[in-house]
Order: C-alpha cells, then sequence, then structure tokens
C-alpha cells in the first residue's frame, strides 16, 4: 500500500522547518562526492528489473499514469539505464562552469556533445538557496526524478533542503524513488519533502512560498503563471525556474528522406503519446510536396510499428477517436492537407504544404509533415514559435547542422540531437536552455543550446575540434 | 414549448420484438445512415477513413452488423471544435439548439427539430413510467421555467437566430408532465446571485428550500401516507437529505430517489460538490430516509443520458455490484466499443458507450454516436449489442494532456 503524505496548514512548517535543519546539519558535514554517490546508488536501484519498488511502479504507474506499461518500462525508468550518471553531471557541469567563464559564444565540447551560449552575459550573485520548491508535472514518468540533482552540492558548503509537489497525475513515483534514496543514505532523503497539496491551496502555499528561495515549476503555461504570481506575493525575493509548454521539431535534409529516418523518427513523435515537451510535432522535410506526401505515408507505417510494440496509454486509447477525427475534420476542410491515420486510429500524420496548419495544440501521436525548399529556412520558420521552442532534430548533412545550431539557437531552441533520440537528453545539456544548479548562485543570463554530436554522428554530423 | 407527443408521425421506433431487431427499426437506419452520409461530408470522411464507403453502410444494416457502422465522436459536438456547422442540419430554417450542461466549460450543442424534441421527451417519459408513480414528487434541480427563461436562453444562443436550450429542460418539461404533485424546492439565491454579478460573474446561485420547509413538507406526506419521489440532481439532493439527522424524516418504504445526468464526480454544470460513493449515498439515504435497506433496488434510481443523443437510459440500484444498472433504451442499439480496437466487447467487458438510433437526429448527425464514457456490459443481446450495463466511468482527465516539461539522462 502506498500512501502519499499530504501536506497541510498544520503539517507545513513543521515538514518546512524538519528539512532546513536536516539539510544544513547533513551538507556541512558530506562531501558533495558523497552525496552524488548516494543519489546514483539510489538511481542505479532502479536498473535492477527484480528491485521491489520498479516492480511496483510497474505495477502501479500504467493505472495511475494511463501510460502504458511498456512506455513506463522503458522510457520513464529508462532514464535510470547508465551508469555513475552522477559522477559525470558534476564533471561535466564544472567544465560548463569554465566555459560559462569565458566568453562561451562558440560550440565547445562538453561530455559527448557540443555547447554554447547565446545572448547577453549578465553579472547577478545570489546566495546559495536554503530551501527548492519543485512543482512537478504528471506528463511522463521517471524524469521528474532528476529535478532532485537542483538541489546537491556541486562543491564545499553547497546543498539544500528540497521539497516536492507531486503531480496529480502521478503521485506515486517520486515517493518510491524517495524510497531508494532513503535506502542507501536515509540522511540525505531527510532533506527532501515528498507530497501532495492541492495546487492553489493558499493555506499550504503561503508558508511554503515564504520560506522558498527557489521555485522549479514544471507545467501548463498557466500553472506556471498561476504559481509564479501565488509566489511572488508572498515572497518578493524568490525566483521562478519556469518550464512551460514546449514542443519539438524535426528538420530532415533531402538525403535523409530513407527508411532509417522514417523508422527512427516515431521516437521522437510518440513517447509519452505525445505529451513531452521534447515531442516532436513538425516535421519539415526539403523537398516538394510530393516527397513530403511519400515521407508521411512511410512515417505514419513506422508509428504503426512503434505503437505495436508502445501501446498507446488506457486514457488516450478513449480520446484517440475524437482526437483523429478532429484532424479528419481539418484535412476535409483544406484541400492542401492529406492526412494518414491508420484504421485503429492510434496516430495521425498530416501532411500540408499550408505554412500556417499546426497541430501542436494535440496532446497525441499527431504530427504534421511540411515540405521546405531548404532546411535552412526552417529556423525563420520555427522562429515564430520561439517561446515553445526547446528540441530540435535534425537529420541533415554534417556541414549543415553547425550553420543549422547556429540558426536554432539564434532562435531560441536549446536541445539540438539526432533523429530518434529527441527523448534522450543527457545530464550535461541545459535545461530549457539553462543550467540551473550553476544559476542558482550565478545567473549568466544567456540561452545555452547544445548539440549531441553523440547522435549527430548518426545523422553524420562530424564533431569539430575545439 | 416540448409538447408531449401524440398522434402518428412521431414515434420512438422500437428497435426489437423480443431479441430480434425489427425490419421496421433496421430499414428506418438504413435510411438514416445514408442520409447521413450524403448529408454530411464529415460523417463521409470518418467512414472512408474506417474503410467503409456508402454501399457498406447499406450491407452492414442488411446483415445486422451494426457495429460496423462508424460513429461519430460525441466530443465533436463541443463549441471550442468549430464544427457545429459540419455536423448539423444548418440550411434547414428550423431547429432548436440543445446545450449540455457545460461541466467542463464548454458545452456541446445539437440541432433538434421539433419531432426530435418530442422523440427525446417520449424517451425521458419512458424511463419515468419504470418508476412507480408517487403522491409528491420533490425536484431539486433549478426549474424547467428557469431552464426555458429569456436570460437563460439568451445565454445559450448562438449568433444564427435559432432557439437554444439547456438540455436538462427536456428531462423537466417531461417529470413535469409524469410526476404528481412536482414541486421544485430549490431556488435562486437573489442576494448571492447579485453578488455574484457585482464582481462580473453572471451566473445565478441557487439555495435548497431550508431545512426546515423541507421537513415540513415531508412530514406532512408522511402524516398523510404519501409516497414521494426525491429527483433529480445528486449534487443537491444528497447534501439536501444529508442536513438532517437520522430518525428525522423516516419516509420509510414510500420514498423513492431519482437521479440524472451524471454529477458523482463533484461537479455537474454549475454545481459543485464532493465526489460521492454511490454505495455510501445509498446506505446514507436509506438511513436518513428510513427506506428499509434491502428495498433499495425497488427505491434508488437513476438515468444515464447525454446531449448528442435524444436516449434516456433507465437503471435501478443492484446492491451486488453496488452501482446502478441500466437497460438500454428500446428505440436504440448499443454497443460498448473496445477502446483500442474499436470492436464491440461482451458481457463482463468494459467498453465506450456507442449508441445507435435513426430517430431524434433529424437536424444532426447523430445516427451513431459514441460517448467516451466507459460502461461495462452485464449481458448482451444474441445480435452482441448490449442489454444492460453498469459501472458508467466519465472520462478523466489524460495524463498526457497536460502539457508540461521535463528533462531526462542519457539511457546510454
Amino acid at each position: 500500500m502506498i500512501s502519499v503524505p499530504v501536506l497541510t496548514a498544520d503539517n507545513v512548517r513543521k515538514v518546512v522547518d524538519t528539512i532546513l535543519l536536516n539539510a544544513e546539519d547533513y551538507f556541512q558535514r558530506t562531501a558533495p562526492a558523497e552525496v552524488l554517490a548516494a543519489m546514483s546508488n539510489a538511481s542505479s536501484r532502479w536498473c535492477n528489473p527484480t528491485y521491489g519498488p520498479r516492480e511496483t511502479a510497474l505495477a502501479v504507474l500504467p493505472k495511475t499514469t494511463g501510460f502504458s506499461y511498456e512506455m513506463i518500462q522503458d522510457f520513464g525508468l529508462g532514464v535510470f539505464q547508465m551508469s555513475g550518471p552522477l559522477e559525470r553531471f558534476g564533471s561535466s557541469l564544472q567544465q560548463i562552469r569554465e566555459h560559462r567563464r569565458s566568453d562561451g559564444d562558440h560550440f565547445a565540447p562538453v561530455d559527448k556533445g557540443l555547447v554554447k551560449a547565446f545572448g547577453t552575459k549578465i553579472e547577478e550573485r545570489h546566495e546559495y538557496p536554503s530551501l527548492i520548491t519543485h512543482v512537478l508535472s504528471g506528463n511522463v514518468v521517471g524524469y521528474t526524478a532528476l529535478t532532485l540533482l537542483m538541489g546537491l552540492p556541486l562543491n564545499a558548503g553547497e546543498g539544500c533542503a528540497q521539497l516536492v509537489k507531486l503531480p496529480r497525475e502521478d503521485p506515486v513515483f517520486m515517493l518510491l524513488y524517495g524510497q531508494s534514496i532513503e535506502e542507501v543514505s536515509p540522511e540525505l532523503r531527510r532533506t527532501m519533502a515528498i507530497g501532495y497539496w492541492r495546487g492553489g491551496s493558499q493555506d499550504v502555499e503561503r508558508h511554503v512560498f515564504r520560506r522558498t528561495d527557489i521555485i522549479d515549476v514544471l507545467g501548463s503555461d498557466t500553472t506556471i503563471s498561476s504559481v509564479a504570481a501565488a509566489a511572488k506575493k508572498a515572497n518578493r525575493q524568490v525566483r521562478v525556474f519556469a518550464h512551460g509548454h514546449k514542443t519539438g521539431f524535426a528538420i530532415i535534409g533531402h538525403d535523409s528522406l530513407d527508411s532509417g529516418t522514417t523508422g527512427a523518427l516515431p521516437m521522437d513523435i510518440c513517447q509519452w503519446d505525445g505529451g513531452a515537451c521534447f515531442d516532436v510535432k513538425t516535421v519539415y522535410v526539403e523537398g516538394n510536396v510530393e516527397a513530403a506526401a511519400d515521407f508521411a505515408r512511410r512515417l505514419s507505417a513506422a508509428m504503426i510499428e512503434f505503437g505495436a510494440k508502445y501501446p498507446i496509454g488506457e486514457q488516450l486509447q478513449r480520446s484517440k477517436w475524437q482526437l483523429t477525427a478532429e484532424i479528419l475534420a481539418s484535412t476535409m476542410r483544406n484541400r492542401d492537407v492529406q492526412a494518414f491515420v491508420p484504421p485503429d486510429r492510434s496516430h495521425a500524420v498530416v501532411c500540408s504544404a499550408d505554412p500556417d496548419y499546426e497541430l501542436v495544440g494535440h496532446p497525441f501521436r499527431t504530427v504534421v509533415v511540411k515540405p521546405v525548399s531548404s532546411v535552412h529556412v526552417v529556423p525563420e520558420l520555427i522562429g515564430r514559435r520561439r517561446e515553445a521552442l526547446q528540441t530540435v532534430v535534425v537529420a541533415v548533412g554534417g556541414d549543415d547542422v553547425l550553420q543549422l545550431a547556429e540558426a536554432l539557437g539564434t532562435r531560441g531552441a536549446s536541445n539540438i540531437h539526432g533523429v530518434g533520440k529527441g527523448g534522450y537528453f543527457e545530464l550535461w545539456e541545459p535545461r530549457d536552455g539553462k543550467y540551473e544548479s550553476l544559476d542558482l548562485t550565478a545567473p549568466d543570463g544567456r540561452h545555452w543550446v547544445s548539440l549531441c554530436t553523440a547522435e549527430a554522428a548518426s545523422a553524420g554530423i562530424a564533431t569539430p575540434s575545439a | 414549448m416540448i409538447e408531449k407527443p401524440q398522434g402518428p408521425g412521431v414515434s420512438n421506433l422500437a428497435a426489437r420484438r423480443g431479441e430480434e431487431l425489427t425490419l421496421e427499426f433496421m430499414s428506418s437506419c438504413e435510411t438514416a445512415l445514408l442520409a447521413q452520409y450524403d448529408r454530411f461530408e464529415l460523417y463521409g470522411a470518418l467512414c472512408k477513413q474506417s474503410g467503409v464507403h456508402r454501399d457498406d453502410l447499406s450491407t452492414a444494416v442488411r446483415n445486422r452488423d451494426l457495429a460496423r457502422v462508424p460513429s461519430i465522436p460525441t466530443g465533436l459536438f463541443k463549441r471550442s471544435k468549430s464544427l457545429l456547422a459540419d455536423l448539423n442540419d444548418l440550411e434547414q430554417p428550423d431547429g432548436t439548439w440543445t446545450a449540455s450542461s457545460s461541466t467542463s466549460g464548454d458545452p456541446s450543442y445539437v440541432l433538434r427539430s421539433d419531432d426530435d424534441l418530442r422523440i427525446m421527451l417520449e424517451s425521458y417519459l419512458a424511463a419515468y413510467s419504470k418508476t412507480p408513480g408517487t403522491d409528491l414528487t420533490l425536484v431539486l434541480s433549478p426549474s424547467h421555467t428557469f431552464a426555458t427563461s429569456k436570460n437563460v436562453v439568451r445565454r445559450l444562443e448562438l449568433d444564427d437566430g435559432r432557439r437554444a436550450l439547456p438540455q436538462y429542460a427536456v428531462p423537466l418539461r417531461g417529470a413535469e408532465s409524469h410526476f404528481h404533485d412536482l414541486r421544485y424546492v430549490v431556488r435562486i439565491d437573489m442576494l448571492r446571485t447579485l453578488s455574484n454579478m457585482i464582481v462580473g460573474n453572471r451566473r445565478p446561485v441557487f439555495r435548497t428550500e431550508s431545512r426546515t420547509a423541507l421537513r415540513k413538507l415531508l412530514a406532512k406526506a408522511k402524516r398523510n401516507g404519501l409516497s414521494v419521489t426525491l429527483c433529480p440532481n445528486v449534487l443537491l439532493l444528497y447534501p439536501a437529505v444529508m442536513r438532517y439527522d437520522i430518525g428525522e424524516l423516516e419516509l420509510g418504504d414510500r420514498a423513492f430517489v431519482l437521479t440524472g445526468a451524471g454529477g458523482w464526480g463533484g461537479k455537474k454544470g454549475i454545481f459543485n460538490g464532493e465526489p460521492i460513493d454511490k454505495r455510501t449515498y445509498v446506505a446514507d439515504l436509506c438511513t436518513r430516509l428510513g427506506i428499509p435497506r434491502g428495498m433499495a433496488k425497488e427505491r434508488f434510481f437513476d438515468i444515464y443520458a447525454f446531449t448528442e443523443n435524444h436516449a434516456a437510459h433507465f437503471g435501478s440500484w443492484s446492491d451486488d455490484l453496488s452501482d446502478f444498472v441500466f437497460e438500454t433504451a428500446g428505440d436504440t442499439v448499443v454497443y460498448a466499443m473496445n477502446p483500442q480496437t474499436g470492436k464491440p466487447v461482451g458481457p463482463g467487458e468494459v467498453g465506450m458507450f456507442s449508441v445507435i438510433s435513426p430517430t431524434g437526429c433529424e437536424r444532426t448527425a447523430g445516427v451513431c454516436v459514441v460517448q467516451d464514457d466507459l460502461v461495462k456490459v452485464i449481458d448482451s443481446y444474441r445480435d452482441g449489442s448490449v442489454k444492460r450495463f453498469t459501472g458508467v466511468r466519465r472520462t478523466e482527465s489524460s495524463a498526457g494532456a497536460s502539457a508540461g516539461c521535463a528533462y531526462s539522462m542519457d539511457g546510454d
């Protein structure tokens, strides 16, 4: 039986006081490497298929979240399929810190990729926070564990208390992950409180926000606005790290319109049934309308194969009938639009030359394929959606990639990946263009862009020498 | 405005004689489906996408294979989808828009002819006729007069000059004509409504008659040996009865409770409350009203209906299942569709509620619609369609629908 701790007006003071005291004591006498090792240890337990909390998660989460078992197993808990990641996290961030100290205005190698800063650097200093509050979203599973990295120490004297507000859609996973931390380091676990309160509960939030230095909010733009407004009202000094609605794009060069690309692209479109921030909603294909339609048709076939391995979650099984009917209705009105919807309505691929035709509002396995004369016109096109830009997957020739990355970075993209790797952000990559672990004390105000060369290699990107 | 059906020409066509679908019903289905295919391009497109062409519709009907007929998801009738012109016959000058209670804040709109409205009314009357007649009916809902008042109608009207009605006006009209001594015991709370208006909220606030007034009414009924039906809005009815202490009302076996139109999740239209567990609700009302627990089956009723189809499916309480068991309305063919495959499921299985009826949809593409409510089939007819169902589960918010953001690690 899993019981979800609920924060109430009666217990919130005690909870916050306790984790603050515990954090002050624990981080003062524990070396950063030891803390990261403990977190690594907790995470690595999830790689063991017979690990109790993992088995519980796989039994419970498909019911509570509405995602399929396979999706949660491979993509949600797949997050932990790595060895010693947190040691890498620490060393990568030290590299980035160095790069930030320099001008950062060129793509420099970090870990397996390249990073570059865009915009003007600012000089700002803040005290290391005492309390970070994470308001989590429920559109994906597993990844939320990584939010806890923010409050872990990279250097002596760092590390802080963390309070996690569980999402209504998935109140279970983080509790199970917390159990793993408890197993490896009860003292570290006691620096964190993980629980639920109804968003907007003033009695709870007023106190939480008053004591919080940084609020990390993942959610819809509406959620972010309301949390930020309530937080600022309670505490004018609070800083809000906002992670709102994002949408992914794909850019496919004419030399990459092959089955390798169509075979890999469903990974970028269908993970989390199309509801994750990195999920691609628009694919720009270099070629004419006929080439785009052919690509769309083949992509639809590949998505059927993906769906056989990773079925749609229960919730969307019901709404897929309506969502795809809406898409068919939109294609009926617009003669320049062609839809590929399989009989089981498990996805919709739409081919449209209409520059205004979009499906970005659909949290489903939907994508629009659009022809473009050249991949280099795409940054201008997607730049119109700057506020939603984050992940772009690319399959273009080697020389074009750096050029594209420059243009995409200027427009606001932050994570550039190879096809099929849109959901595989690495620990050294910026999060919505920021390195928040470094921004805790010294935000540099710039927009950071990462280019994953491991993925890029599959798309023909040559790593430039540093 | 909505008249009780009379004379030939308008009738709710019985789907079956015994177990068998009637020729007349099937023939009407074929005609209605072909007309819908021809009149509504969107329905044609949905059929083609499912690999069903015009002739296939006829074949499916003639083979008594109605499960093959593509259905229109009811969500498309939501105003926000901007498909009302694609789903309703706006070329005809007449018709009344019926609008749902807008629990989601996005009402569904269906255009209905006068005959359609009468057929819907008739369906409710058929459902009501399955309840025992009582001497007094206390209605915990805004009144029919309120539902058809200028303010309500004006707020619902679209810009096409047609009349609009809230859907719940139809069952209320039916209740007024069917039940004896019907009294509305919910009033507009003028003070709170005016206060709301000052801050820009134009929605009225309702309050149930005072505890004393309601008790007096029920005490008088008890003294006179009258039987009483309490209906229909569970979010008003349940708290109203729970205000009384045990033993204060005690109508005994002369009390009947008829709910309808959902609200069990704690929200229905403008009414909000706590989610209601049906088993607790029945137990509590038995205790408060003095209904013998063993008689719950004959005392607690519910109606399952929705805006996009005219039919009212009548249900009565089952202690065994701790839920209401509904019979499918006699002028419909119902399937529970497997959400994944779209194929009908059988007894014991759960599927999306899909209904076919050739009548009641003269002005709309409503011959066959599928709700995303899940129901559990109790038993089926020989042709595979649903005879009785239970476990109505409304669609909850989708996990994937909450747009947001997260980041991940590499799995290397």
